[in-house]
């Protein structure tokens, strides 16, 4: 960061720094403070490990392996519907290129909340519907991701092979995949991420059995009241999500 | 470039995204309680319900505002931070955090930051969570807008004697224009749909019209949540489409 105007950056760090490192310390903190008495939230000023030694029992262990897999799930399940629509919208062109591209984004772009109540209709109560739900939520921009990529690619290199005599099969394996390869790693880090994040699908669709740990802060915080537990879901909820940063390919952390 | 048979799965899926959003419409004109489609008989019933209910009107307006506001907010501090002559990776990082960390863990620290701050539960907090939301794709619509003729068009503009701020009205900001359009309506989107970091930094005077659904559809949603569903779709959609026009005409020939 050299060079004059480099000042221009500071407002815009300055606020994702503490919006979003800020948050993370104060959570943190508000994780250490022992829980309320009566109707309060939390004992201002206090530091305790209670709402950390929960988090040790089965139930809580339950949670963190519904996340887990949860976000796992719709890693997998938004990368390969965000592949196959891409595969299908990459290769138009003009005004076709672009109402692919709208109805693929524009009901998770408009309509959020029209379609929570649409998936709340017509999906299945318990796990598979909540990680439905949240694919639903994830697949959209799976497929931008993709589409870039896939129309980054050559057509030079896929008419070579078309001549070579390879069949449309042949030509997605060999080609198309491998170059699309870095595209599809950052769709699976970034889907377990906001998959390990997943609220709105387990919380309007799933059962109780199955809370992901957002769920599960959001009662702790809201039904409970109990905000030093609910930040200390928050911080674990944190900490697996820089894990799954941590153990993705290198490639799509490039 | 692909078999045919990918092709039809990849439209199979498209559709099935727009399944939802559809079936939340088609049953907003139920004439009934019963959260059926209507096929017979259609009926605006709920619809004027809803368009009288103060509810849901004052949450919708809030909405609107608090999504105008966190525009206002996102899309200066973006084009800034994309006009910085020289970015670290590490600079890039910080700016795309936002997008990075889960809505929920966000919204818990941004509800922690603004308790502690004593700004829980007012517009500030509201406006500034759904800014930074929004504070990534601004930075990065900004971006791609700062293509290679724009620096040489400002260092030509400087070169001719022109100071910071003309070259800014006379030159940056033309160019830029259609982009900083598209990351006011992206992150107008942002704010207008948000349902998970509301949720928590909303108090009872900034409820938006998510938050009030939100709490609806936890427990028995009923058709006006479907109305206020179409609702948002119209308003987003419209805005979207009034965003996309002005910046289109913003185009520099």
């Amino acid at each position: 960061m050299t060079g004059r105007g480099a000042w221009l950056l500071v407002p815009a760090l300055l606020a994702c720094a503490l919006g979003t490192a800020g948050g993370a310390a104060l959570t943190l903190r508000m994780s250490l403070h022992a829980p309320g008495t009566g109707a309060g939230l939390y004992e201002p000023g206090s530091w305790s490990l209670a709402s950390w030694a929960v988090l040790a029992d089965a139930h809580h262990g339950r949670i963190i392996a519904t996340t887990v897999v949860t976000g796992l799930a719709v890693a997998a399940l938004s990368t390969a519907a965000g592949y196959l629509m891409a595969l299908a919208a990459a290769p138009l062109s003009g005004w076709r290129f672009a109402l692919a591209m709208g109805l693929i984004l524009a009901p998770r772009l408009c309509g959020v909340l029209a379609a929570l109540f649409g998936l709340q209709r017509l999906l299945p109560r318990g796990w598979p519907g909540g990680v439905l739900a949240e694919t639903w939520l994830v697949a959209p921009y799976a497929a931008l991701v993709l589409v870039v990529a896939m129309r980054g690619i050559d057509p030079a290199l896929a008419a070579a092979a078309r001549g070579l005599g390879a069949g449309p099969w042949l030509v997605l394996a060999r080609v198309v995949w491998p170059l699309s390869l870095p595209a599809v790693a950052l769709c699976l880090q970034l889907g377990w991420v906001w998959g390990l994040g997943a609220f709105l699908g387990p919380l309007f669709l799933g059962g109780p059995d199955q809370a992901t740990l957002a769920v599960e802060m959001q009662r702790e915080l809201f039904d409970l009241g109990r905000w030093p537990r609910a930040a200390a879901d928050g911080v674990v909820l944190s900490l697996l999500c820089l894990m799954a940063f941590a153990a993705s390919p290198r490639g799509a952390r490039a | 470039m692909s078999p045919a048979w990918t092709r039809a799965l990849g439209w199979l899926l498209v559709s099935a995204l727009l399944v939802p959003v559809a079936h939340s419409v088609w049953v907003s004109f139920s004439p009934d309680m019963l959260l059926t489609p209507p096929v017979a008989a259609w009926s605006l019933r709920w619809h004027i319900e809803f368009m009288g209910d103060p509810q849901w009107t004052m949450a919708l307006g809030r909405s609107l505002l608090a999504a105008v506001l966190a525009a206002g907010v996102a899309v200066p501090l973006g084009a800034m931070a994309a006009l910085a002559p020289a970015r670290h990776g590490a600079a890039m990082a910080v700016l795309m955090a936002p997008a990075c960390v889960p809505a929920a863990a966000l919204g818990l620290g941004l509800l922690v930051a603004a308790h502690a701050a004593g700004l829980a539960g007012t517009w500030a907090a509201l406006v500034l969570a759904h800014a930074l939301m929004g504070l990534p794709v601004a930075v990065l619509l900004a971006r791609l807008g700062c293509a290679a003729e724009l620096e040489l068009l400002r260092s030509a503009a400087r070169g001719l004697g022109a100071g910071p701020w003309e070259t800014a009205r006379r030159v940056t900001l033309p160019l830029l224009a259609p982009w900083l359009w598209a990351a006011a309506g992206a992150v107008f989107l942002i704010s207008f749909n948000d349902a998970v970091v509301a949720v928590f930094v909303c108090g009872p005077d900034t409820e938006t019209l998510p938050v009030v659904a939100w709490r609806q559809l936890r427990h028995a949603a009923g058709p006006l949540v479907a109305v206020a569903g179409v609702a948002s779709l119209a308003c987003a959609g419209g805005v979207a489409g009034v965003v996309m026009m002005i910046g289109g005409r913003a185009t520099p020939e």
